[in-house]
């Protein structure tokens, strides 16, 4: 049974089409990396699907249910919510704040501390609860993301670029960390990434995107070998890389 | 029948006036991008000042508004200099309030200054009006139009034709992009905050004829000069002008159908709406 | 938060045991339930200008409704101002809910002029409606002499608990919104609203529960105003000036968003205010309201992001959530929901 299922999705600012005609379904806890240069539209794809952006055409359901054009916390109460590539925590609050105001969705205040501690916790970060965001370092106000997403309990995970600025140990460690949030916790995921090693090994799946349109979707081993995708990145050596 | 065309054409005479007084305001949000709640206190000192060139250098008040252009242009470039500077790259709070603060000084250092009693003007032309047909057309707003017509003109030809007008229009655009090509970002924002506050003086000056002026004269004036703004699209020229149209028909129109207290009422409900369903009004930025 | 508490409920009894002690029809008193006024009107636009940094130069539309409705209701049926204030408060509820339809999504300047547009909208339909609210010549409420059951009395002395406890009400209210849940989903609307809403948070919603408490309270501080001062006309409680903007500076000028904030403002703005009018009034009508403007205009220039970063920053935070409080996770609530994962 499809948690996401995506039907010609179509964003347009004015002249500019972002998101184009774009069609997937994903079912529970797989674990999908959506590729494509630079522009492709992978944020606005993830805007969409969220409900920051509305789309001009197309439709999405969740769950069977309609969610295109729904508010964003409405789609986050059903269960799917996304990081922000430039990290948005709440800059005048500290790490524990930010994730309990997350976990205020399901659960009365304390509960929804004591379930940010353990999200904290499952990131890494939970010696860094007390501290302002403010204080923090790039990579991890967007593990903090991780973790103020997963307070709101989601079924579907969508991050976007949670990986940048990290040595390749601490790579291999986030990716451990997001397997065992399918595998225990049985979330589904949707990763954008650009490095292009992390996002070979964590992901089973494939979508590519450019200018918008969906070019491609299989596995990592099908994609890579993909005429139009590998003219896309201009790069036949990355297709070499598993 | 007549009644509404009447109507219709002493609003246009008034809209047009609206418009440049509106106008700074635009030229204001458009090139420092914030909101100036104390806009409207320049259109008093522009009338105080016109009054004084009545009364004491003779002067006819068109003639008196180009001074109290240079005026309002002189004052409005000291508080940006000294006061506006500061809080250009500050949040949303701090701009609303330095604003606000600025709108009290005025106000009250005018009272203080001049006393609370209504003075007016008094022209050779002040009575008459024009005969076209059914309408009547008071020369005060008549000459008053004419010469808010002119304003725009100029202005217009400022901003289109000369180098302070490209440069103007670089700032307001992007305002990294304009430094790099060695425009002193600085002192255009002064010169454009002193080009928006002299031009709400200036309309302030030509409409001493027809209105009285009071240290509370601009209170009145300053959700209908957001009015107008909003309408037109904040930071829109064309937009204002077109916008002081819009709302001089709409309160003269109004009259017609409620009694001359509710006239701003109407403008208020259109000002709050336009606001909520139209932020980028008709030629200009977003409000949102 | 204990510390702005404390304060709080000190101003309320050093209040209540000036009234006891000083003479009921003197000065002093009448100045001490003039600082409380503005102390709750201040705290009043705090929960919606300082916790949810939407920024309102229209809260007098509130004040006035409030006023009126309770003065109107006594002058036609002779309610009594204790269900008066009520009426007062549902009305004010409705105008901004009312108001809150076009304006949710507005932001800052957009959203203050919006508010200011609806002050004055209130204060015209005020002036035009002289079959209901006595026009522009104002209205009084029937006097009656002194008497708790219509909320009059001839001295300043019995206006002080009064005032002292709404006071400590509206101070309650806003440790309450600042303080718990919704403490919170303020903070959060106000930092960055689209992460609000990804994480949950239904932002117009919290957004409208802020605005419909502050304009009740702010009603209910209106008709307290209209019992105290007996005559009121539209332009004195729906001024922008008098009202609208004096309840921002004295927040302002206190420390936005804080507890204490409005307290400490109305302490130090209103007998200022008293000082200047005594010593200037014949001979320079407007002098208080100048220094205000100048005070004001200090204040943001010197501190332009102190406007802002005192509400939740290091010390002194409103939400002064002290998190070295923030206790362990719960065992029972972790071993269910590993239990519920596992499943």
């Amino acid at each position: 049974m499809t948690i996401l299922q995506a039907q010609d999705l179509t964003v347009r600012f004015g002249g500019l089409v972002a998101v184009n005609g774009v069609s997937f379904g994903i079912e529970p806890k797989e674990i999908i990396g959506l590729i494509g240069p630079n522009g492709a539209g992978k944020t606005t794809l993830f805007s969409m699907m969220v409900g920051l952006q509305r789309p001009t055409a197309g439709s999405m359901h969740f769950d069977g249910q309609r969610i295109d054009g729904r508010r964003p916390h409405v789609i986050a109460r059903q269960g799917m919510t996304k990081t922000f590539q430039n990290t948005a925590l709440f800059p005048e609050m500290t790490l524990l704040d930010n994730v309990t105001t997350a976990g205020l969705l399901r659960h009365p205040l304390r509960e929804a501390r004591a379930l940010a501690v353990d999200c904290l916790d499952r990131v890494g970060l939970k010696q860094f609860a007390d501290i302002d965001v403010d204080d923090l370092t790039f990579p991890q106000r967007a593990l903090g993301e991780v973790a103020r997403a997963l307070a709101t309990q989601p079924r579907v995970l969508l991050l976007d670029e949670v990986m940048a600025a990290l040595t390749p140990m601490e790579m291999d460690g986030v990716i451990q960390t997001l397997r065992e949030l399918r595998d225990r916790d049985g979330l589904t995921l949707v990763v954008v990434e650009h490095h292009m090693r992390a996002i070979m090994r964590l992901s089973e799946r494939l979508l590519v995107l450019n200018f918008g349109k969906l070019i491609a979707d299989g596995s990592p081993a099908e994609v890579s070998q993909n005429e139009e995708v590998i003219k896309a990145y201009l790069g036949g050596d990355h297709a070499q890389h598993h | 029948m007549s009644a509404l065309i009447q109507t219709l054409v002493d609003g246009v005479l008034i809209g047009g006036v609206y418009g440049v007084i509106a106008v700074g305001l635009s030229l204001v949000f458009g090139v420092l991008k914030i909101v100036n709640f104390a806009q409207a206190e320049f259109l008093m000192i522009g009338m105080y000042a016109g009054w004084f060139a009545w009364a004491h250098l003779g002067l006819d008040p068109i003639v008196g508004a180009f001074l109290a252009l240079l005026i309002g242009f002189a004052l409005g470039a000291l508080c940006q200099r000294l006061f506006v500077q500061h809080i250009l790259n500050a949040p949303a709070v701090a701009q609303i309030f330095l604003t606000v603060g600025l709108l009290t000084v005025l106000e009250n250092g005018a009272l203080l200054l001049f006393g609370s009693d209504f003075r007016t003007v008094r022209t050779p032309y002040q009575t008459i009006a024009l005969e076209l047909g059914p309408i009547f057309l008071s020369v005060p707003y008549l000459v008053a139009f004419v010469a808010a017509v002119a304003m725009s003109v100029l202005l217009f030809l400022l901003l289109n034709r000369t180098w302070l007008g490209r440069a103007i229009r670089a700032t307001s655009q992007d305002r990294d992009a304009a430094c790099l090509f060695g425009i002193d970002t600085r002192l255009i924002y002064t010169i454009a905050f002193g080009l928006g506050t002299g031009l709400t003086a200036f309309g302030g000056g030509i409409i001493l004829s027809y209105a009285a002026v009071s240290p509370t004269a601009g209170a009145q004036f300053v959700v209908l000069m957001f009015t107008v703004v909003v309408l037109g699209g904040l930071g829109s020229v064309m937009g204002a002008l077109v916008g002081g149209v819009i709302v001089g028909v709409i309160q003269s129109v109004s009259t017609l159908f409620m009694p001359i207290q509710l006239q701003n009422l109407v403008l208020f409900i259109v000002f709050i709406t336009a606001l909520a369903f139209w932020p980028q009004g008709l030629l200009g930025r977003a409000a949102r | 938060m204990k510390r702005s508490l404390i304060l709080v409920a000190l101003v309320a009894v050093l209040a209540i045991v000036l009234a006891n002690v000083l003479d009921p029809r003197g000065y002093i008193l009448r100045i001490v339930c003039l600082i409380l006024l503005a102390a709750t009107l201040g705290q009043c636009w705090n929960i919606v200008g300082g916790l949810a940094n939407q920024i309102s130069l229209g809260h007098a539309a509130f004040f006035g409704i409030g006023a009126y409705c309770s003065t109107v209701l006594q002058v036609k049926w002779g309610i009594t101002p204790w269900l008066g204030i009520f009426a007062g408060m549902l009305l004010a509820m409705v105008a901004a809910f009312i108001l809150s339809l076009p304006t949710m999504r507005l932001k800052g300047p957009y959203f203050a002029l919006a508010t200011l547009a609806f002050g004055e909208a209130c204060r015209i339909l005020a002036t035009a409606m002289p079959g209901v609210t006595g026009g522009p010549q104002g209205i009084s409420v029937p006097f009656v002499g002194d008497s708790w059951a219509m909320m009059q009395f001839k001295g300043a002395g019995n206006y002080v608990y009064l005032f002292a406890g709404l006071f400590v009400i509206v101070s309650i209210v806003f440790a309450l919104l600042a303080y718990g849940k919704m403490g919170y989903l303020l903070r959060a609307v106000r930092e960055n609203e689209e992460a609000a809403e990804v994480s949950g948070v239904n932002t117009l919603r919290v957004k409208l529960i802020g605005s419909l408490i502050s304009a009740a309270l702010t009603a209910a501080t209106g008709t307290l105003f209209a019992q105290f001062t007996f005559f009121f006309d539209p332009e004195s409680v729906f001024s922008v000036a008098h009202i609208s903007i004096h309840a921002a500076l004295i927040a302002i000028v206190g420390g936005v968003g804080t507890l204490a904030g409005p307290i400490i403002g109305a302490l130090l703005i209103v007998p200022l205010e008293e000082l200047l009018t005594t010593y200037f009034s014949n001979d320079a009508a407007g002098i208080a309201p100048f220094i205000f403007g100048l005070i004001l205009v200090a204040v943001v220039i010197l501190r332009p992001r102190g406007l802002v970063s005192i509400f939740g920053r290091r010390r002194g935070r409103p939400s002064g959530l002290q998190q070295r409080d923030a206790p362990p996770a719960d065992p029972a609530f972790m071993a269910k929901k590993r239990a519920g994962a596992e499943s």
